[in-house]
C-alpha cells in the first residue's frame, strides 16, 4: 500500500504560522510557481505521526531539489525533513518531524490567549519591557514652565513690594 | 588720581596772563599759573618774602579750568570792588573740564576784622585781598567730624564743548549706578557719631566721589570726578528757638533759611536756589552771612567754587537726633519732619579721616585745626608735625598716603623742585583734557587688589549678591512709612500736638522710654518679590485705606495724658493665595517609558525648591501650584495640585526679610552664603544619587511586582528569549529607582531671588540606545503586552503564554503540547489567512 506526499520548500522560519511553501495543495499541482513534487511513498514497517519515515524511490531530481517540507495527506499533516537517507539509485528515506504550527493553523488562530509579546503592535506599551534597549545612562530632559497665575515674581523693574510692620500697642 | 604728567610746566613758569594778574583769582590760584618756583607755588604778596607752596599736579589738574581760565565759560573772572562783584567774561575758547576739585581756603584764623572772627569777612574779599594772614594754604579739616553726603554735587559734563559745566544736585540714591556702565563708589565705616541734636557741625556735607552727572535721565561721561567740600565744622551755639533749627541748610523752596553755627554765633544766611549750578549767582554769590537782618560778610573762596555744604539737611527742632545710622552700612537715615515735603533721606558718611586721604591726594597741605592751619610754619621745610602733606610719587600721582612736617624733611617731596615733565614742546603747555593723554597708570580707583594705588575713595556696597541687593530705597521706603505714619497720625489726632506726635520718645510706648532709633520700632519689614497689593486684594478684598498703612497705632500726649489710637480697618482680611499658574504633564512616548523609573520628574517651586513628583500621579494630569503665605513673616507654602485636588505641599520662605539692624545684616549675608551653598550642595548631591542609585527596592521588574498575569507570564517564560539585554535592563532598573525622600534642593529667599521665577516641571526621559531599529525590534522581538485574544488577532512575532488549545480538535495531546510550547517561545504570525481547506 502506498500513499502520496508532496514534497516542496519551506522558505519561512519554522515557527512561522502561515508559511510560505512552495506547493499550494488547495490547488492542482500546487498552484503557478509551485515547485514540488507528489511521490508515492511507502511506508516503513512502524510510522510515527509525528515523526514519521518516509520511503520513496530514488530520483536524483528529487535529491537535488533540496526539499525541506513534506505534505502527508494521509496524516493530513505538514512535516518537516528532518534528514534524508539516500540509497542512492535505490530509494530515499526521509525522516520527518511534524509541524503542528502550520498543520494547525488555523485552529491555533482561533484559539484564545494571552499574549505577552507581539510585533504586529505599533509601539510599546504600558507594560514595562525590559528588553527594550533603554540607554542606560542618557536621558533627557524637558522643561515646561508653568503658565498662568496670579502675580509674576520678579527681579527687576521695581516691582517689589515692603510690608513695614510698625510697633504697635494695643489700648 | 591719575593724573597728566605732561601738565605740568618742566620749569614751573607759565606765561603770565598780565591782563589779568593780580585781581583775578585767589593768590593761591594765581600762582599755580604763574609759579617761579617749580613744584611750589609762590606766593608774592611780600615781595621781600615770598612764600612757597608747594603744589601736585592733581591740585593744579583739580582746578577749575584751563590756563588763565576759571572755568570752561569764562575767560575771566574780576572782581569789583565797587560792586564788591565777580564780573565774568565769556571765554572764547571753552575747554573741558576733567576735574573739578571744589575747595574751600580758608582765612587764616588771625584775621580780626573788627567785629567777628575770620569766617567772616568781606564779600568777596578773597578776590582781591593780598593779605598775608588770609592767604592761607593748607586746607584744615576736624578729623573729629563726620562728613554726611546727602545731596551731592555732580559736575555734569557738557555735551559740547560750547557748553559750560553745570552742577546738578542729586540725592544719594541717584549715584547708585543706574547705568551700567557706571561706578559710583561710596563707603565709609561709622566708628563714632555724632548724635547730638545741637552739633550741628557734625552735619556738614563735604565730600563725594561719583560720576559725572549720576542723573538718569541724561548719562553724559562717566568720568568720576572728586568734589571735597571742607569745612571746619563749629560747634552749634544751642538755641531755643525752632526757627533757628528749621530746615537747616534747606536748599530749595521749603526751607525759609540758611543757618550757620560757629564757635560764638548763630548767623542766618541766605541765598537762592542755585540749581543752575553756576556760581555766582545773585544772592548765591556767597553765604552772605547775616545776623538778624544783616548782611555781614562771605567766608567762600569763588576761585575755586567753593560751597560749604552739598546737600540738604532737614532738622528738626526736637529731635533727639534725627540722624539714624543704619547699622551694617555706612549709611544713616535722616528723618523728616513733614511726611509730604521732608522725607526720610538716606545718605553716605564718611569719617572725618577719609576726607584726608582724599585731602592728601591732592597734594596739598593740610591740618587739623584752623589754629594750626593759620599758625603752624608752612612751605616745603616745615618739620611742624601739625602741618601734613599729602604724599606724591615721582610721576606725580597721589595716593592718598600723607606724611607730617616732621617726615617731609626726608621725603622726596620737600626737595622736589623739578616739575615732572621734561618735553621741551610742554613750555607753555596748554591744558588739555588728561583724557586725551592719560598716563599708562594703574587706575586709582580700580578693584584691582593688586592696584599699587589704594582707593582712598571709599567704595559703597551694602550686601550685594547676585541681582538683590539691600537697597537703600527699601530703608528709605521703610523709614518713609514710618515718617508718613506720624504724618497721617498728626492729621489724625484730636489736635494737632506736634510735640508727642512727632517725637520719638513719645512714641516708644514701652514703657516711654525714649526711642532714638526708627527702627526700633520697626518690628518687621518684609519684602516680597513682586506687586502684593493685588494678591492682598484679590477677590475684592478691601485693604486699609492707603499704601502707607500696615497695622499701626500712635501715641498722643496731650494735656498730660497718653492716650493711643488706633486707626480704622486696623484688622484687615487679605487674600493670602497666590496661583503660581499650572502645567499639563503630557506624555511623550505614550507608553511604559513616561513613568517611573524611566521617566523622573520634579516640579521647581519659586522659594520653596526642588521637589520630585511620581509621574504615575501626574502624568496626564494638569499640575498647579499655590503658593499660601504669611504676610508678615514671609514665610509660605506652596501647594501641589493635581488637577484640582492638593497632592503635595513643600514649604519655603517668599518675603525677605529687610536687613535693619547690624544682627540682620550678619544673619542676612549668612543666610545667603549658606543659601547659595545649600542650593549647590542639595543639587550636587541629588545628582550624585540619581547617577549612582541609592539603597531600595531591587528591581522594579522582579516577579511578583506587577500585576498576577504578567508575573505568571514572567515565570513561565521559557528562557530562550533570555538575553544580554535583559540582564542590562535588571541592571536598568535599579540603577534608576526613585528618590525616596521629599526635596531635592532648598533655597533661601535670598538665593530664590536669583533663582528662576516661575515654576517649572522638569521631566527627565529616556533615551533610546542608538542601536535601536524598532522595526528590527518589532519583527524580531515583538512589544511585551499583556492581551487576551484569538492568537489569530496577532501578527508578526508572537509569545504567547498561554493558550487554550480546546478548539484544536484533531491535535494529539503531544502536538497540543508542542504548540503550546512553540508559542510561549515565540512564533511568527503571518497576517494571511491559512488554507481553508485544513
Amino acid at each position: 500500500m502506498s500513499f502520496n506526499i508532496i514534497l516542496m520548500r519551506n522558505t519561512s522560519d519554522p515557527r512561522t504560522m502561515g508559511k510560505n511553501l512552495t506547493w499550494d495543495k488547495s490547488q492542482q499541482g500546487g498552484g503557478p510557481d509551485s515547485y514540488g513534487e507528489v511521490r508515492s511513498c511507502r511506508p516503513t514497517e512502524e510510522v510515527d505521526v509525528l515523526r514519521p519515515t518516509f520511503e520513496i524511490d530514488y530520483s536524483e531530481r528529487t535529491v537535488k531539489s533540496n526539499y525541506n517540507y513534506i505534505w502527508c495527506d494521509l496524516f493530513n499533516r505538514y512535516y518537516f525533513i528532518d534528514d534524508m537517507e539516500i540509497q542512492i539509485g535505490k530509494k530515499i528515506i526521509i525522516h520527518c518531524s511534524v509541524d503542528v504550527l502550520e498543520t494547525y493553523d488555523s485552529s491555533i488562530r482561533s484559539c484564545l490567549g494571552t499574549i505577552t509579546r507581539c510585533g504586529g503592535l505599533v509601539k510599546p506599551t504600558e507594560i514595562p519591557d525590559e528588553k527594550l534597549p533603554i540607554n542606560p545612562n542618557e536621558k533627557t530632559m524637558l522643561s515646561k514652565t508653568f503658565i498662568g497665575g496670579d502675580v509674576t515674581f520678579g527681579q527687576t523693574e521695581g516691582k517689589y513690594t515692603t510690608i513695614v510692620q510698625i510697633a504697635q500697642k494695643s489700648s | 588720581m591719575s593724573v597728566d604728567t605732561r601738565i605740568l610746566p618742566e620749569s614751573g613758569r607759565w606765561e603770565p596772563i598780565e591782563s589779568l594778574m593780580p585781581l583775578i583769582y585767589s593768590r593761591r590760584i594765581s600762582d599755580l599759573i604763574n609759579d617761579s618756583s617749580s613744584g611750589f607755588v609762590t606766593d608774592y604778596s611780600v615781595e621781600s618774602a615770598p612764600k612757597y607752596r608747594r603744589y601736585s599736579g592733581n591740585s593744579y589738574t583739580a582746578y577749575a579750568g584751563g590756563q588763565g581760565y576759571l572755568n570752561s565759560r569764562y575767560a575771566t573772572a574780576v572782581y569789583d570792588t565797587s560792586t564788591r562783584k565777580i564780573n565774568f567774561t565769556a571765554s572764547e575758547e571753552d575747554k573741558i573740564v576733567n576735574i573739578s576739585l571744589v575747595f574751600n581756603d580758608r582765612a587764616s584764623g588771625n584775621t580780626w576784622t573788627g567785629d567777628s572772627w575770620h569766617i567772616y569777612s568781606e564779600s568777596n574779599a578773597i578776590a582781591y585781598q593780598h593779605d598775608d594772614n588770609y592767604l592761607c594754604p593748607v586746607t584744615y579739616f576736624d578729623p573729629n567730624q563726620i562728613c554726611f553726603a546727602i545731596k551731592l554735587r555732580i559736575a555734569n559734563w557738557p555735551d559740547t564743548e560750547s557748553e559750560g559745566i553745570n552742577w546738578t544736585e542729586v540725592d544719594f540714591s541717584h549715584i547708585i549706578p543706574t547705568h551700567q556702565d557706571y561706578e559710583a563708589r561710596f563707603e565709609g565705616l561709622l566708628e563714632e557719631g555724632r548724635n547730638d541734636t545741637y552739633w550741628i557741625g557734625s552735619f556738614r556735607t563735604v565730600c563725594y566721589y561719583g560720576p559725572v552727572n549720576a542723573s538718569a535721565q541724561n548719562p553724559r561721561y562717566a568720568t568720576n570726578r572728586i568734589g571735597i567740600m571742607i569745612e571746619n565744622a563749629a560747634k552749634a551755639a544751642i538755641g531755643t528757638d525752632d526757627g533757628y533749627f528749621y530746615d537747616m541748610f534747606g536748599c530749595n523752596t521749603y526751607s525759609s533759611g540758611v543757618y550757620r553755627f560757629d564757635d560764638y554765633n548763630l548767623s542766618r544766611l541766605t541765598y537762592q536756589n542755585w540749581s543752575h549750578g553756576y556760581f555766582p549767582q545773585t544772592g548765591r554769590n556767597g553765604d552772605i552771612a547775616q545776623t538778624g537782618s544783616n548782611v555781614v560778610n562771605s567766608i567762600w573762596d569763588y576761585n575755586v567754587y567753593a560751597q560749604p555744604f552739598t546737600g540738604e539737611i532737614y532738622m528738626n527742632s526736637y529731635s533727639t537726633s534725627r540722624i539714624t545710622w543704619i547699622d551694617g552700612s555706612n549709611l544713616f537715615a535722616l528723618r523728616g519732619r513733614w511726611a509730604s515735603s521732608n522725607s526720610a533721606q538716606i545718605g553716605v558718611y564718611f569719617k572725618g579721616t577719609d576726607v584726608f586721604k582724599i585731602m592728601a591726594a591732592t597734594g596739598l597741605y593740610f591740618t587739623w585745626s584752623e589754629t594750626d592751619a593759620a599758625q603752624q610754619p608752612q612751605g616745603p621745610w616745615t618739620t611742624s608735625p601739625a602741618i601734613h602733606l599729602g604724599v606724591i610719587d615721582e610721576d606725580g600721582y597721589t595716593y592718598g598716603d600723607w606724611v607730617s612736617g616732621t617726615d617731609c624733611t626726608r621725603q622726596k617731596q620737600a626737595n622736589w623742585v623739578d616739575a615732572i615733565t621734561g618735553n621741551e614742546e610742554d613750555n607753555n603747555f596748554t591744558p588739555q583734557d588728561p583724557d586725551d593723554r592719560a598716563p599708562d597708570k594703574p587706575d586709582p580707583y580700580s578693584d584691582n587688589p593688586e592696584s599699587k594705588i589704594n582707593p582712598y575713595i571709599p567704595v559703597f556696597g551694602v550686601g550685594e549678591m547676585g541681582t538683590y541687593v539691600c537697597h537703600p530705597y527699601m530703608i528709605t521706603a521703610a523709614l518713609a512709612h514710618f515718617n508718613e505714619t506720624f504724618y497721617e497720625a498728626a492729621q489724625n489726632a484730636s489736635d494737632n500736638d506736634e510735640l508727642s506726635l512727632w517725637s520719638m520718645r513719645s512714641f516708644g510706648g514701652i514703657g516711654g522710654g525714649g526711642v532714638t532709633d526708627p527702627s526700633q520700632c520697626i518690628i518687621n519689614a518684609i519684602d516680597y518679590p513682586f506687586e502684593v497689593t493685588p494678591v492682598l486684594e484679590k477677590s475684592g478684598t478691601t485693604l486699609i485705606k492707603d499704601i502707607h498703612d500696615v497695622l499701626f497705632g500712635y501715641l498722643n500726649y496731650h494735656n498730660d495724658a497718653w492716650g493711643w489710637h488706633k486707626f480704622g480697618n486696623q484688622w484687615i482680611d487679605v487674600n493670602c493665595v497666590i496661583d503660581a499658574g499650572s502645567v499639563k504633564y503630557t506624555r511623550d512616548f505614550n507608553d511604559f517609558r513616561d513613568f517611573a523609573p524611566y521617566s523622573t520628574a520634579e516640579i521647581y517651586i519659586p522659594y520653596c525648591g526642588s521637589v520630585p513628583i511620581d509621574p504615575e500621579v501626574f502624568v496626564g494630569h494638569t499640575i498647579r501650584v499655590k503658593y499660601l503665605v504669611d504676610w508678615m513673616s514671609g514665610a509660605c507654602l506652596a501647594l501641589v495640585y493635581r488637577d484640582n485636588m492638593v497632592v503635595d505641599t513643600i514649604s519655603g520662605q517668599l518675603g525677605s526679610r529687610l536687613t535693619i539692624t547690624t544682627a540682620d545684616m550678619l544673619n542676612y549675608e549668612r543666610n545667603v552664603t549658606q543659601g547659595v551653598a545649600a542650593v549647590k550642595g542639595a543639587k550636587t548631591q541629588a545628582a550624585i544619587q540619581i547617577a549612582s542609585g541609592t539603597a531600595g527596592s531591587v528591581g522594579q521588574f522582579a516577579a511578583g511586582n506587577t500585576s498576577g498575569a504578567f508575573a505568571t507570564a514572567l515565570s513561565t517564560e521559557v528562557n530562550t528569549m533570555a538575553s544580554i539585554r535583559e540582564l542590562q535592563a535588571a541592571e536598568y532598573a535599579i540603577q534608576n529607582i526613585p528618590i525616596g525622600y521629599k526635596q531635592i534642593s532648598t533655597s533661601t529667599e535670598k538665593t530664590s531671588r536669583v533663582n528662576e521665577q516661575k515654576c517649572r516641571l522638569v521631566i527627565y526621559r529616556p533615551k533610546m540606545l542608538e542601536s535601536y531599529n524598532e522595526e528590527l525590534f518589532k519583527a524580531t522581538t515583538g512589544f511585551k503586552c499583556l492581551h487576551n485574544n484569538q492568537i489569530g488577532a496577532f501578527h508578526g512575532y508572537t509569545e504567547v503564554s498561554s493558550i487554550d488549545t480546546g478548539r484544536i480538535q484533531f491535535a494529539t495531546s503531544t502536538e497540543r503540547e508542542m504548540i503550546k510550547s512553540l508559542l510561549a517561545k515565540g512564533v511568527y504570525i503571518t497576517a494571511q489567512l491559512p488554507d481553508e481547506n485544513r
